[in-house]
């Protein structure tokens, strides 16, 4: 149905998130036919990582309302400048690495109502530092692609945590402080 | 593995919809969802059962916790068989963990009265003692005590799943059927629940059968995996060995049509195929129309689900299973 007008950019809002992998393998082939074929621009709405390195060339990645980094699929999904790209790609499990260790991101989002002066992210980064809560951040250019909104962002092969890795641990996954319990607004009901 | 270790077992397990004859005497359409399955959950492992939507993991997880009577074959808890015993013997054992969260909590009772309800009903514990219990499930699940007062609607879909959990723990049951538990989930909420899973069972030594259809997360909480495929398992083995070599055709498609990040597939895959009518099961094995290794045996004879050259604990039901080098 989004075809019928030969459009040139299709918007497409997580079209496959509720569908069998097999079902979602054919669906993500099919547009990016489309795509090949008819030169349409497509805008795709996803949470899966998997799925944006597959159809992706750019990625974006919005926070509170905000993109807070942007750039080539591949650079985003290897070497993130942002810490909070880095926590949500850690948070999620990949095929292939069962010992991988899954690091929820810490408290929720801040309401939308209510940002935080400076960056949205700050309290629930783990690289925080003072200057990141006042003032307006913009989006730089960092390295290579990437662009982010972070003062102080990830050098390639950095951990969240300041140390540099050269291999990712691996054993049990440990938990990370509760969400829940930190936050002027964990109290009410979530938007 | 000894015989007796095994917590339940399931044998023969089938289950039909529909059938029988209308007032006028035409034929009623029957539908067997799930026909014949086998399977034992020894206790402590993590049993997770995996498939495409339609192939009766969801029947299954229900017949599992006596939500739904099977047609046919029997469930064994402990030796016992569970169709003579009564679902709340059934309940007091087994308990579930339903997929969409905030659904499944009755919005007319606070939190307090949806956790106390097992206790009460399956437990028979007097007001102080669930009193002392709802505070230590509270917080095993990560909530914070005055969440009991409140209602559903107050709490997010993470939140609601862990109060799902809770409730599902307030019963202390040995196995925990979650079917789907964080596919309606945000990615970091879902790592979250997963984490806390995780924790649970270490800590009091549950059982856990996993049923979702994102292999990935599969991979990383099961120690045993399912794959079940049009009403049938179609392959069972230890969940590393099964995702680094599987011999079920079927459980190759499945684990290649995956999206995994870094990973661009150079032609993407994905068939066509879908399952057959299951108003009309062809005779043969159900794959054989998708399967690329189809050969004409294939389609006269189901194969049984039997172990291959991979050890006892590999079973795959497949004429022409897969080789690894």
């Amino acid at each position: 149905m989004a075809l019928a007008n030969d459009p040139e950019l299709i918007i497409a809002d997580e079209p496959t998130t509720a569908l069998d992998v097999t079902v979602q393998a054919e669906v993500l082939r099919l547009l990016d036919e489309l795509r090949r074929e008819r030169n349409t621009a497509v805008l795709f709405i996803t949470h899966d990582f998997g799925v944006v390195s597959e159809i992706a060339d750019r990625v974006a990645v919005m926070y509170a309302g905000r993109i807070v980094e942007t750039g080539r699929t591949e650079e985003i999904l290897t070497e993130p400048a942002h810490p909070y790209t880095r926590m949500l790609i850690d948070c999620v499990p990949v095929m292939g690495e069962p010992e991988r260790r899954l690091d929820a991101v810490p408290g929720r989002p801040p309401a939308v109502n209510r940002l935080p002066p400076g960056c949205a992210f700050a309290d629930r980064c783990p690289r925080v530092e003072a200057d990141c809560r006042s003032g307006e951040i913009p989006l730089e250019e960092k390295r290579g692609s990437l662009q982010a909104r972070c003062l102080h962002p990830l050098q390639p092969g950095e951990a969240l945590f300041g140390e540099v890795i050269t291999d990712r641990p691996k054993g049990r996954r440990h938990e990370l402080p509760e969400a829940n319990a930190s936050g002027p607004d964990a109290h009410g009901p979530l938007p | 593995m000894s015989e007796d270790a095994h917590l339940i077992e399931m044998r023969d397990l089938a289950r039909t919809f529909g059938g029988g004859r209308t007032v006028f005497g035409a034929r009623k359409p029957q539908l067997t969802a799930v026909r014949g399955v086998s399977l034992d959950l020894a206790k402590g492992e993590t049993l997770g059962i995996v498939g495409e939507s339609g192939c009766g993991k969801s029947t299954l997880a229900r017949m599992l916790v006596g939500l739904d009577r099977p047609t046919a074959g029997g469930i064994r808890l402990d030796g016992e068989d569970l169709s003579s015993s009564g679902t709340k013997a059934l309940a007091r054992r087994v308990q579930y963990v339903f997929q969409d969260p905030v659904s499944s909590l009755n919005p007319r009772q606070t939190i307090r009265e949806i956790l106390e309800a097992p206790m009460r009903h399956l437990l028979g514990l007097g007001r102080a003692e669930r009193e002392a219990r709802l505070a230590k499930l509270i917080e095993d699940v990560n909530l914070r005590p005055e969440f009991l007062e409140r209602y559903p609607h107050e709490f997010s879909g993470g939140q609601a799943q862990r109060i799902g959990i809770a409730r599902a723990l307030a019963a202390e049951p040995d196995v925990v059927v979650l079917d789907e538990p964080v596919s309606a989930l945000d990615v970091s909420v879902q790592a979250q629940v997963l984490n806390l899973l995780d924790r649970l069972k270490r800590e009091r030594g549950l059982t856990y059968v996993f049923i979702s259809h994102d292999l990935a997360v599969v991979e990383s909480i099961a120690t045993r995996v399912a794959v079940m495929y049009f009403g049938e398992i179609v392959e069972t083995a230890p969940a590393r060995a099964m995702f680094k070599a599987p011999l079920h055709p079927y459980t190759k498609l499945l684990i290649d049509s995956a999206p995994v990040p870094n990973r661009k597939r150079g032609t993407l895959g994905g068939d066509s195929g879908e399952l057959p009518d299951p108003y009309d099961p062809p005779p043969g094995c159900p794959f054989a129309a998708r399967c690329p290794r189809v050969e004409a045996d294939c389609r006269e004879t189901m194969p049984p689900l039997e172990t291959k050259n991979r050890g006892e604990n590999h079973r795959a039901a497949c004429f022409h299973p897969l080789t690894w080098p």
